[in-house]
């Protein structure tokens, strides 16, 4: 739910200055080769509130312009909490924007205002606050860290590096639009800002998912990325309207063209071909997943096996239910009369299509199992946390599930949703208001409901409470949905040969040391009882394929290792030269061993 | 048996080069000694070896070769380079610099270690196809969605190679902003150290390529003829590796299930390190500040009059971040060129001697990726079956972990608790990787592994003279390895 204006909220009586709950900032729409007007297209995007320091730096996040290649560390602007400095160059699209763009401290905001809206885009959608995948609170952020066409998140550095690097003379425009710089800033990127600031919220969430497991979740850290970082953009009304701008011009735009196809085609026009080429090869990635046409067989050809391939076929699941749904809203409002729908419109339904499904796909990761995720649980979590949040949705969640069958990617369960618990858990001499915070309290939840018939657990295994949190989820129509979520994790080591009768692959040796993850999250209700246990049992068939795959890829007993050495700089690297992605990646020099 | 048909025994020296490869494998026969010298180079020596370690150790080999100073004549020699690594071929250089060669002039010896083995005159010279100077470099990169032709494969390891010079200049760069050991340890050690490794050694290259065409050049690939075969009579030589780019593809064709394991020879990856290269010149741009009455200035770089910190007063949080991101640059600048090290030592030449029921084996640096053609390509059945009787195995890549491929493992048939099977390998440790993080050479992993299943040598334990030898009579019904004894000198 996007705030469009500033709005105000009294503080206590002592205080008796407002202050506002948003800060509206420009930055550039979505890259310096989207024109408009011959000018760089440019949006305003509203993010909370906060007291900046100059960098600018707040509670969650800390711009250091700090330059590697050249030593150089720029300053930032000195008056951060002041009306936004750049709303001019906003107001006025005809004006020159090459001061603009060769200005760090724009770029400067561009990364803090991205950044920012993302997070807050997840922390509307849970409902609650989110942290990051290390121990401290501020995220830095260095938009030109290296000269370089890589950008990435690292955990060990608590930051987003971003680089920067000379327009290429072959793959740059032809016509330089005005405005446009004469180096490829990945800072200035929407969607690559948003990708790598989803990496770390990602990580702070469901930190096993960067765990070699399967190649679905070697897959869905990067697509997810990329479909926040898609649905991001196309939740900002300047860029549905740039989108609508290929289509028709006019107030009142042709119902006949708002079609899928027509909407793809101009996604694409939208993506930036030449530049998106030219650049890190992300654009070129995202460009593929946008172009993939459907097929349920997409899955199990060969070369989707490879981890980023196959994180594209989730990507454009996501982008086809993005545009069905806008088509869709195009046909609800036209006027039969004249056959056209008002353009303004057809632009606020296209941006509000996009927040709404990408607010569904962040709450999705809370219902989402906490250790190896394949793309079918990810559904599932999508389908039952819109249900639980609207329940009266049903007409998405069939356009949401035929979109993803379309493309072979079908729901873990049979009806689609998370079954509720079989039987009812035990509660007694528990706390409701310790459940909804304390891992200990959790813990003495999980040890009375442990025994098969309830929650299942493994009795070997080294359990331990990864999180506990309490959630006030807001629907768009005002719903309000409180929930605890909890997840735990499971760890078992042994020799394969002590593996449960039918999970050890015959390729696998006997004397082998295995490392086994399993786990679960835990739904409470607003009552304390348990609405759903989304579990990936430890010893679950499943694990015999993710065994045979780790044991193929190498990662069969060096899971903390391969762990511990992946990383996304590496990943973008190898992605963008259509080299092997998680956890493949760093495999061959760690384990293919004799 | 007519003589010179068979050899009557089998002699290999493993010489200490530190980190590196030296092996000469001597053939004897009735009537002389025909020699294979496999690989002659090094990165770093061990403390305490002499300077001129590489200059003895050639001197060492030319007197093994027996050669006669005043008419020049000497044994039968072959010299293998398995690949252009500076720790297998370093030791071909001509270039010694002015200072050594003084120096030597002085004690009355004045040829580099690559001219005495020149003075050889080495009659067959063998390179993995890569080094082929016949084979046209591509001028253009071809369209991504192509496959990639061998030829502009070889355009892509001289791009890698002027990376890997970037990548140095750039993290001595960064180095000195950061000021800090712990930098050094972190990254800047192990990337000089790749770094250099991939550079390209033109007086080794050149002195090899000239060897070549005095006497016979062999390029070779998978599947062709080494030209071993006839210089070595009775000893049947196959060359298990490089494929060709073409042969990978074919075996992608095969094994779609393992795409990863070509990756680098894709289309799309030669633009991607052309422009990788490109991209890293850029990089060389040494700030400038102008300290003005309004504040410090930016001078060159990408926002030229911007305002920047005077970087003598950095505020306490930015300079640490400052290095923590100089850190993080270090580390993805070693990331690059772990990979362009992982390349080329996928060029490696894998060689399979057998002479009578006797194998070995010598796969240079090859990791899975090389193997992929001998392992899982049209001759998956018979490879396998030869790999299953090795004897001896050259333990590939110094002991590290990626270049013994489980699978490759797997198949030696002689491992186990008899240890009949033999294994040798060439290294140092505490130069390459971290133990930290599960990459030292030599892999602790993998020696126990092969110390329980095999008995090993590694050269680190030639701690006095040139290095050790061990020997076989191949006539024997069952031929047995002698010990691993110091190397004797050389009588005249």
């Amino acid at each position: 739910m996007a705030t469009k204006k500033v709005t105000r909220r009294t503080r206590s009586p002592a205080s008796a200055a407002a202050v506002p709950t948003t800060r509206t900032l420009t930055i550039v729409a979505r890259d310096p080769s989207v024109v408009r007007r011959g000018g760089v297209l440019l949006a305003r995007v509203a993010v909370p509130y906060e007291t900046l320091a100059p960098g600018p730096v707040g509670h969650r996040l800390r711009v250091v312009d700090v330059d590697t290649a050249t030593g150089l560390v720029y300053r930032p602007h000195p008056e951060p909490n002041g009306e936004d400095p750049f709303r001019s160059w906003y107001a006025d699209p005809g004006k020159d924007r090459t001061k603009l763009l060769a200005d760090p401290r724009f770029h400067q905001q561009n990364v803090y205002a991205i950044a920012m809206r993302t997070l807050a885009l997840f922390e509307r959608a849970l409902g609650r606050r989110v942290a990051w995948g290390f121990e401290g609170h501020q995220l830095h952020i260095a938009p030109h860290a290296f000269v370089d066409a890589n950008a990435y998140y690292s955990r060990a550095q608590e930051s987003l590096m971003f680089g920067y690097f000379p327009v290429p003379a072959k793959g740059a425009p032809r016509r330089r639009a005005r405005g446009r710089p004469e180096h490829v800033y990945l800072c200035l990127s929407h969607d690559v800002v948003a990708h790598e600031a989803t990496h770390a919220l990602v990580d702070g969430l469901r930190p096993f998912y960067q765990d070699p497991s399967s190649a679905d979740q070697a897959a869905f850290h990067e697509a997810f990325a990329d479909v926040v970082a898609l649905l991001s953009f196309f939740s900002l009304s300047e860029i549905t309207g740039a989108l609508l701008d290929d289509v028709g011009r006019g107030p009142r735009v042709s119902a006949r063209e708002l079609t899928v196809e027509r909407l793809r085609r101009s996604v694409l026009f939208a993506m930036g071909k030449e530049v998106a080429e030219a650049t890190d090869g992300r654009g070129r990635v995202l460009r593929r997943s946008v172009e993939l046409p459907p097929s349920r067989r997409l899955l199990e050809r060969p070369e989707f096996q490879e981890p980023h391939r196959r994180g594209e076929v989730l990507v454009a699941a996501m982008l086809d239910a993005f545009l069905t749904t806008w088509a869709a809203r195009a046909r609800d409002i036209v006027d039969t009369r004249t056959g056209t729908v008002s353009r303004d419109r057809a632009v606020e339904d296209g941006a509000l299509a996009a927040e709404r499904l990408l607010q569904g796909a962040i709450r999705a990761l809370d219902y989402a199992p906490p250790v190896d995720l394949e793309l079918g649980d990810f559904l599932s979590a999508l389908l039952t946390a819109d249900r639980e949040i609207q329940p009266d949705g049903e007409q998405r969640r069939e356009l949401l599930r035929a979109r993803f069958a379309a493309y072979g990617i079908d729901p873990a369960t049979e009806s689609g949703y998370w079954d509720p618990p079989p039987h009812a858990t035990r509660l007694e001499g528990m706390y409701f208001d310790a459940l909804q915070r304390d891992p200990q309290e959790v813990f003495r939840f999980l040890w009375e409901n442990r025994e098969r018939g309830a929650l299942d657990l493994d009795p070997a295994a080294d359990t331990r409470v990864t999180s506990v949190r309490p959630c006030v989820r807001i629907a768009t129509d005002g719903f309000v949905l409180r929930e605890t979520v909890a997840e735990y994790v499971q760890t078992l080591e042994l020799r394969a040969d002590e593996l449960p009768e039918g999970l050890r692959p015959r390729s696998v040796p006997p004397d082998l040391r295995v490392t086994l993850h399993g786990g679960g999250t835990l739904l409470f209700d607003q009552f304390g009882k348990l609405k759903f246990h989304v579990q990936n049992r430890i010893t679950s068939s499943r694990q015999r394929e993710r065994i045979a795959y780790l044991w193929s890829a190498g990662g069969v007993g060096d899971r903390e290792s391969l762990r511990a050495s992946i990383s996304f700089s590496d990943l973008h690297r190898r992605r963008a030269a259509a080299g092997p992605a998680l956890p493949n990646v760093r495999l061959p020099r760690s384990a293919r061993a004799g | 048996m007519p003589a010179d048909t068979t050899p009557i025994g089998i002699r290999l020296v493993a010489y200490q080069v530190g980190f590196g490869d030296c092996f000469l494998l001597t053939f004897r026969y009735a009537r002389g000694e025909r020699h294979v010298l496999v690989d002659f180079g090094t990165m770093e020596l061990p403390a305490g070896a002499p300077r001129d370690q590489l200059r003895q150790v050639a001197l060492d080999v030319e007197a093994r070769c027996h050669r006669d100073p005043a008419t020049g004549e000497a044994d039968p020699l072959a010299v293998v380079a398995t690949h252009r690594h500076r720790d297998h071929i370093s030791g071909f250089s001509t270039d010694g610099g002015k200072r050594a060669r003084r120096a030597r002039a002085g004690r009355g010896e004045a040829r580099t270690s690559g001219e005495i083995i020149r003075d050889l005159r080495p009659r067959l010279v063998i390179q993995p196809w890569t080094e082929d100077p016949e084979l046209p470099v591509d001028a253009k990169a071809p369209r991504p969605a192509r496959a990639l032709s061998s030829r502009a494969f070889r355009a892509l390891l001289d791009d890698m190679a002027e990376i890997s010079r970037l990548a140095i200049a750039e993290g001595e760069r960064l180095q000195a902003a950061t000021r800090s050991t712990a930098f050094r340890e972190l990254a800047g050690r192990e990337l000089g150290f790749l770094g250099q490794n991939n550079l390209s050694n033109e007086s080794a290259v050149r002195n090899l390529m000239e060897m070549g065409r005095a006497g016979r050049a062999v390029y070779a690939r998978y599947g062709s003829d080494s030209g071993l075969g006839a210089f070595l009579r009775g000893v049947k030589v196959r060359v298990l590796g490089p494929p060709t780019v073409e042969q990978s593809a074919a075996v992608r064709t095969q094994r779609r299930k393992d795409p990863d394991e070509y990756w680098h020879l894709r289309a799309q990856v030669h633009a991607f390190w052309g422009g990788q290269a490109r991209i890293l010149r850029a990089a060389d741009v040494a700030g400038t500040v102008r300290l003005a009455r309004s504040g410090a200035r930016a001078g060159r770089g990408p926002f030229p009059r911007a305002e920047v910190f005077d970087p003598r007063r950095l505020p306490p949080a930015v300079w640490l971040f400052k290095r923590r991101a100089l850190e993080a640059r270090g580390q993805e600048l070693l990331e690059m060129v772990r990979v362009l090290d992982d390349v080329l030592n996928n060029t490696s030449l894998i060689l399979h001697f057998q002479v009578g029921n006797l194998a070995l084996l010598f796969p240079g640096d090859a990791q899975l990726e090389c193997w992929s053609h001998a392992l899982a390509g049209p001759h998956a059945r018979r490879n396998q079956a030869l790999l299953a009787g090795v004897d001896l195995y050259k333990v590939g890549h110094h002991g590290s972990l990626n270049a013994t491929p489980r699978s490759l493992w797997a198949l030696f048939e002689k491992k186990g608790p008899a240890k009949a099977l033999r294994t040798v390998v060439s290294t140092l440790e505490g130069v390459h990787g971290h133990e930290d993080r599960r990459t030292e050479v030599p892999r602790r992993t993998l020696v126990t592994a092969l110390k329980a299943e095999s008995t090993y040598f590694t050269t680190q334990r030639v701690t006095r003279g040139l290095g050790q030898f061990t020997e076989i009579d191949p006539r024997e019904r069952k031929p047995v390895w002698s010990a691993w004894k110091p190397l004797p000198a050389v009588d005249a």
